[in-house]
């Protein structure tokens, strides 16, 4: 009779371990947050940007940057030669003022294509669609605030 | 018996109970619960969605033999709507490849068949290769991308850069990674003196800032012990005598001498590649400390024929007479001293220096990267890296650091702290910045043994078999112009390529150019030095460049210079802001080439062409494509050429 308690109790143990033990949770979770650490004091040396913004910026830094400055505040190295002076972008003002759609277009007709400074190249000829749209999200950033949807 | 039944039937309960947890932890598994989440997200959406049917995703890469099932959990990977979704809904961003085709893992690493966070993303026991940290995902482009710049990846181009310059290749063998130029050591005794050598040895960095030789680390006696040692290399014949008469000179023809050389300096524009005290060009040595560092007589000879001493390195020969070498000599070993470098630390011989230095020289292999008569070159000391992207995890001495056990934490941390994770290691210290470092990991880890399908590789492209020989070959390599000119895909592109030359400018012009070089663009550093070329050399160089560096397609005829066509380009130039960036007389910016006399400089076949297409002939160019059509072509070209240098046609 005991024999019988004992084995079933032995059995049941058996069937509970293997259900529970393959799925044993592996280690690791220190490691994981020391990553999240190393990550996170990356964060905070500078704004991180999208995947997408990134490309824009490096598409503003070659081609916007000597006129708009690296910061789009209007301030680049060629701006003192301009009259009427590159636009401020980063300005939080005008930034709400205009929407992705039309600084795409600006940014691809040029300010003759729109009836402003024919200063302002069109750079729809050397720039694709999506290079447009990745240079407007990064734009976007440079009011300091996340874009109103 | 009954008894026996009843415990029969309780056990089988029991059992069944413990059959059924399998089941009930499937139902309550971490994917299940994303996608029910999912499904509650995107009803709060502005656009409607479809909700997800709740069942592992997966997809399969078969070329790569990759099974993930990240997408059991990140549903918003192809919904462009989901760009500010939080985490795990957010869209992938658009990129070069189809995330359908490529998978995930393939990218960004991980184990992709598993179906919780923890054993995708984290550390998983027996699983090697964790999900990179986004800043290493670039490393990945490097499995099929071999070329020196691989577009959209920064981080990993710019690696792949450094790991050239920062010469790996010293000590690591990297399969397709060549040695560069580095100076050797044979007459150092007789260039240098053994205060700047200690302290150079000691910290290369308070010398010239942007030096690729890192710091060894050395403690005083070793520095001052190998000092010792590589004085004792002095000079057979390389090196010839100051004249006889800097000696005995009045002060007042020194004086004389001095400010000779000054005017050369600045016109052979030295600063285009050397800096001085920090500022001007990067590619050569800074020269602010130069007279606290090499001996008069050694600068004196090194000008007369620098690849006499360095035979592969960029620095032209000027073609300066005696007297005006002495003087650049006499310039630069007065003015650009530091009294501090003199009195570098005071560290005393030892007698035993020849042997214990020679051992030293060894041990860091400097030999990796410097020539020295009587030592072996070549032999490498640390491990080959040309697979370092696939090595394991086991192969790995961590030490007692606590770095993570990770492979890309550990090259990070090798890279930025070259010492910790044993005793007695000998890796010297770059100093890198942690976005030198973040790219160097980057590079590092792109070096796999991982196979890709062919049809997905993207070869290194093949180096330029342009060799331009006899007189203008010998010249080219005189002025070292492949330095900062490309012709035919040879050479730096750090100034124009002159691969059309020939098309492009007007004879007479190069050959007035190279009387008196300027920059076309005023704000750069580099600019084109006075090489004081003789006119025979001149005549030879232009000859070359009118009859061989030319591109047929853009031989137009001359529009005719009538004045309506004329006047038609001239407000065309206008009406398209060309002056935002050019400048003509004193109206207009700086950041394309001035055109007030460009009528005498360009031919109009080029400018024509290049209105069409500036990318065609400089994929590098700021210039947009203004998509002008032919007749705004031609009246702009009219314009143009109609802005002469007064006095010529």
């Amino acid at each position: 009779m005991r024999a019988i308690w004992m084995r079933a109790t032995a059995l049941l143990a058996l069937a509970t371990l293997s259900a529970f033990g393959c799925a044993r949770r592996q280690g690791g979770a220190e490691v994981a947050s020391a990553q999240a650490v190393s990550a996170q004091a990356a964060d905070t040396v500078k704004v991180v940007l999208t995947y997408e913004q990134r490309k824009g910026q490096r598409v503003f830094t070659r081609y916007c940057a000597v006129c708009h400055g690296a910061e789009g505040a209007g301030d680049g190295f060629n701006a003192y030669n301009l009259n009427p002076k590159p636009r401020d972008l980063s300005d939080a003002q005008f930034q709400r003022a205009v929407s992705d759609e039309w600084l795409a277009e600006v940014i691809a007709q040029g300010g003759r294509g729109v009836n402003r400074s024919p200063l302002m190249p069109a750079w729809g000829h050397t720039l694709t669609r999506g290079q447009v749209r990745e240079v407007v999200a990064f734009i976007r950033t440079l009011s300091g605030k996340p874009a109103s949807p | 018996m009954q008894n026996l039944s009843k415990i029969f039937a309780l056990t089988s309960l029991l059992f069944l109970c413990v059959l059924a947890v399998s089941p009930v932890k499937d139902y309550l598994s971490e994917w299940r619960r994303q996608q029910q989440a999912y499904n509650r997200f995107i009803e709060q959406q502005p656009r409607r969605m479809k909700p997800v049917p709740i069942r592992v995703k997966q997809s399969w890469a078969p070329q790569f033999g990759r099974v993930d099932r990240c997408a059991s959990c990140h549903l918003g990977v192809k919904e462009a709507t989901l760009t500010n979704a939080p985490q795990p809904f957010r869209a992938h961003p658009r990129t070069a490849h189809d995330v359908e085709a490529f998978g995930c893992t393939i990218c960004h690493e991980g184990q992709g068949p598993a179906t919780t966070a923890e054993e995708a993303h984290g550390i998983a026991e027996f699983w090697e290769r964790p999900m990179l940290p986004a800043r290493y995902v670039e490393s990945s482009c490097g499995k099929c991308h071999a070329g020196d710049e691989v577009p959209d990846a920064p981080s990993l181009t710019a690696g792949r850069r450094l790991l050239k310059e920062a010469h790996c290749v010293g000590c690591h063998k990297i399969a397709g990674v060549p040695k560069l130029f580095v100076p050797d050591l044979n007459d150092i005794g007789s260039k240098v003196s053994r205060a700047w050598l200690v302290r150079w040895l000691k910290a290369p960095r308070s010398y010239w800032e942007r030096t690729r030789m890192p710091n060894f680390l050395l403690p005083d006696e070793e520095a001052g012990v190998l000092a010792d040692y590589l004085m004792t290399f002095k000079d057979k014949g390389r090196i010839g005598p100051l004249p006889e008469a800097l000696r005995a000179m009045s002060d007042e023809r020194r004086g004389r001498l001095y400010d000779l050389g000054r005017t050369r300096f600045g016109e052979a524009r030295c600063i285009s590649c050397h800096a001085v005290g920090g500022k001007g060009g990067t590619a050569a040595p800074d020269l602010g400390k130069i007279g606290s560092k090499v001996s008069p007589a050694w600068l004196y000879s090194y000008l007369r024929d620098p690849r006499a001493f360095q035979p592969d390195v960029e620095m032209p020969r000027y073609g300066l007479s005696d007297e005006e070498r002495l003087a650049v000599t006499v310039y630069m070993t007065t003015e650009f001293t530091d009294p501090e470098v003199a009195d570098g630390p005071a560290i005393p011989s030892d007698p035993a220096f020849y042997e214990k230095g020679k051992r030293l020289f060894r041990a860091y292999n400097c030999a990796g990267c410097h020539a020295l008569e009587g030592i072996r070159p070549g032999e490498e000391m640390g491990p080959e890296l040309s697979t370092v992207g696939s090595k394991r995890l086991y192969e790995i001495e961590f030490g007692r650091a606590e770095t993570p056990r990770t492979l890309h934490d550990y090259l990070h941390t090798k890279l930025t702290r070259p010492r910790l994770f044993a005793e007695g290691l000998r890796m010297p210290d770059y100093e890198f910045s942690e976005e030198e470092a973040v790219a160097l990991t980057n590079a590092l880890l792109s070096l796999t043994a991982e196979k890709v399908p062919e049809a997905y590789r993207v070869p290194m492209p093949p180096e330029s078999p342009y060799a331009p020989q006899g007189e203008f070959g010998k010249l080219v390599r005189d002025y070292a112009c492949f330095g900062c000119h490309k012709i035919h895909g040879r050479g730096e592109r750090i100034a124009p390529d002159l691969t059309r030359e020939g098309s492009q400018a007007q004879p007479d012009w190069i050959r007035r150019y190279f009387k008196v070089p300027y920059s076309l663009r005023p704000t750069m550093t580099e600019r084109m030095p006075n090489l004081f070329m003789k006119d025979g050399e001149i005549e030879a160089v232009a000859r070359y460049v009118e009859m061989v560096l030319l591109d047929d397609s853009l031989r137009v005829d001359a529009p005719p210079g009538d004045g309506r066509l004329v006047s038609e380009g001239k407000k065309l130039y206008e009406d398209y802001g060309c002056r935002a960036c050019h400048q003509i007389g004193t109206q207009g910016g700086y950041v394309g080439p001035p055109l007030t006399n460009v009528g005498s400089r360009l031919t109009p076949g080029w400018m024509y062409g290049w209105l069409e297409n500036p990318r065609r002939y400089n994929p590098d160019t700021v210039e947009p494509n203004h998509g002008l059509n032919a007749g705004e072509r031609r009246a702009l070209t009219a314009y143009l050429m109609s802005l002469k240098e007064e006095g010529r046609r």
